[in-house]
């Protein structure tokens, strides 16, 4: 077999030689002369192409890495050149980063803002995670005509909206009406969660509604096709197809909700205290942020521990992201 | 058996007769008369009338979109979920037209199951993929559950290879299997007519001979109803051949018939190869 292929071989090499002559005469044509030689406009574009996307990714990376490099050596410059505790700053409650305690170090106790950044998001994520899948269904399953005339652009409308305007609404609504029910200011987590639960509403929905659109017709056929009815087939096939599209919504909801500052700001009081109930002011590590920025010196304790601040808030982002990176991965293998 | 289902039924005075003939009421489960399906304007499926016996299985032939998969989705009205997808004419099934607004569905669909071109098992274990009908409708009985499982596998020529791994997910199978795991789903439900679109088209050649083999044994005690584009197949495994064109049947009668004495050029031509 190996003989014979090799025997062809020798033959197809002898049906087309080319002579010395002609061998010559190919050596002898200058590279330029020849069409095939010649560099095209298009490869030039391409090249230039080439450098401009990566100049663009390369910027793009550069100006992430000096961000975190900036604030992770300004957030820990806390714990290093100030001298905090790590330990008092996740379980202190008292922020009071001019004076120092009689240990001698700064009082740096970022729990009441951790608190009430979770609870903020979290309560948040719960109250809009069923409204907005609730919402998707109605959009993809129910009714898809309706869902593409009205509720879409409601959607994109809801998307749109400056965070400044969901705050001026909560402060002037949500405040009040929470004054009048329950004792208190009105001010407080109870504000927050119903402004930003608002807030990311249309984002989980947008997000839930792709994850449901994308399970596969087919897999909806079949469960019809046994007899099941429009419900039985969302709650049994849809659902649970898209579940790991849908948690990745609520995650992507959290992570808006986490890092929404000025709305929240406007509405939850800002005390840096631990709430004892839902309608007390409290504060989240934001609006900390945004309130003490404007009063701090560069270099200083002050300073550095709003960084610090800033690095909890960049980590628990990352953390998000790597979540929703996670589930990503799990639902395509 | 074979005297009633010839004949072609065109007329409605034609259809009288036949319901109320006892050939009829012996042999047919299914039938339809004057099925026409619209999708907006254009006629997919133009007047059909077809009679489909007990116990028998009939193929539907024809070249690519003559509507024939359209009449088959017509049949358990899984049509009735696409937008703008009309349906004139009736579909009777023991003397019910499952096309009448007072039918449930949903029952029909029970009694009438559907397998399609591509293997669709749910993302669940190869047991909960058999047992999903019965647990939905509320069979909590782990015993009995078993027993369906068991059955329907068994009848679907899956049991022996799947036994030992029933709670592994059904996604693991081969397509072959994942078919056949479709094929005992339906059969779960204890239907009594089978509708399979183009079953084994996307399937191996090995897996293709089980599932026709699995179809001649599933004769027995089902009414078949299969969709296919493969000649030799519909030669080997059904009792009637139906051949659709352009949305119309041109011509319907017996395997035998169609394929060795097609009254219609047409037919001869498709059979042999030359339309489609």
């Amino acid at each position: 077999m190996h003989k014979e292929l090799s025997q062809k071989s020798d033959y197809n090499l002898q049906v087309s030689p080319i002579s010395k002559g002609e061998y010559m005469m190919a050596k002898m044509i200058k590279e330029t002369e020849h069409p095939l030689y010649r560099k095209s406009n298009k490869m030039r574009m391409e090249r230039f192409g080439k450098g401009l996307t990566f100049l663009s990714v390369a910027l793009a990376a550069a100006i992430t890495a000096a961000i975190l490099f900036l604030v992770f050596s300004k957030g820990l410059s806390t714990f290093i050149m100030n001298d905090g505790s790590v330990k008092d700053f996740f379980t202190g409650t008292t922020w009071n980063p001019a004076e120092v305690n009689s240990l001698g170090k700064p009082i740096i106790g970022a729990l009441p803002f951790l608190v009430g950044s979770l609870a903020v998001t979290g309560i948040s994520a719960l109250l809009s995670a069923p409204l907005a899948i609730g919402a998707a269904i109605f959009m993809s399953e129910i009714a898809p005509k309706t869902g593409k005339r009205i509720m879409q652009p409601v959607i994109e409308l809801l998307v749109g909206i400056p965070s400044v305007v969901y705050g001026f609404i909560g402060l002037t609504v949500v405040v009040p009406f929470l004054r009048d029910l329950f004792p208190g200011s009105g001010f407080g987590i109870a504000a927050g969660t119903i402004v930003l639960s608002v807030m990311i509403l249309p984002t989980v929905t947008s997000l839930a509604l792709d994850a449901i659109q994308a399970v596969p017709r087919s897999l909806r056929e079949a469960s019809l096709a046994l007899g099941s009815t429009r419900w039985q087939m969302i709650c049994e096939v849809v659902l649970k197809t898209a579940k790991p599209g849908l948690m990745m919504a609520v995650i992507f909801g959290m992570a808006r909700a986490f890092g929404e500052a000025l709305a929240v700001q406007m509405v939850i009081g800002n005390a840096a205290v631990i709430p004892h109930s839902l309608f007390e002011p409290a504060s989240t590590l934001t609006s900390i942020l945004t309130m003490g920025m404007g009063y701090t010196v560069m270099g200083q304790i002050e300073n550095n521990a709003l960084w610090s601040l800033a690095l909890v808030l960049l980590l628990m982002s990352l953390f998000f992201t790597i979540t929703v990176r996670m589930i990503g991965k799990g639902k395509s293998s | 058996m074979q005297s009633v289902a010839l004949q072609p039924v065109t007329m409605k005075t034609d259809r009288t007769k036949l319901v109320d003939s006892p050939d009829f009421q012996r042999n047919s489960v299914l039938q339809t008369t004057n099925l026409s399906v619209y999708y907006g304007g254009h006629c997919a499926v133009d007047q059909v009338s077809l009679t489909f016996p007990k116990q028998s299985v009939t193929a539907l032939i024809g070249p690519s979109g003559c509507g024939k998969s359209t009449f088959l989705r017509s049949i358990n009205r899984m049509n009735d979920d696409i937008d703008q997808c009309r349906t004139e004419g009736e579909v009777f099934y023991q003397g019910v037209d499952l096309h009448s607004p007072y039918v449930n569905l949903h029952e029909i669909r029970k009694q009438i199951g559907m397998v399609f071109q591509r293997p669709v098992p749910f993302a669940k274990s190869i047991f909960k993929n058999v047992a999903a009908g019965p647990m939905r409708d509320g069979v909590k009985d782990k015993k009995e559950l078993q027993r369906i499982v068991e059955d329907s596998l068994k009848k679907a020529a899956l049991w022996e290879e799947v036994k030992d791994q029933l709670h592994t997910s059904a996604l693991s199978l081969s397509g072959g299997q994942q078919q056949r795991l479709c094929i005992a789903r339906a059969l779960a439900m204890q239907p009594s007519v089978l509708l399979l679109d183009e079953p084994a088209s996307a399937l191996d050649p090995v897996s293709t001979a089980k599932i026709e083999e699995l179809i001649s044994q599933l004769k027995k005690d089902y009414t078949i109803v299969i969709v296919t584009h493969n000649m030799q197949q519909a030669a080997r495994i059904s009792d009637k051949v139906a051949y659709f064109y352009m949305g119309r049947v041109i011509e319907h009668g017996t395997t035998e018939q169609i394929f060795t004495n097609p009254r219609h050029d047409q037919t001869a031509h498709y059979i042999n190869g030359r339309i489609g």
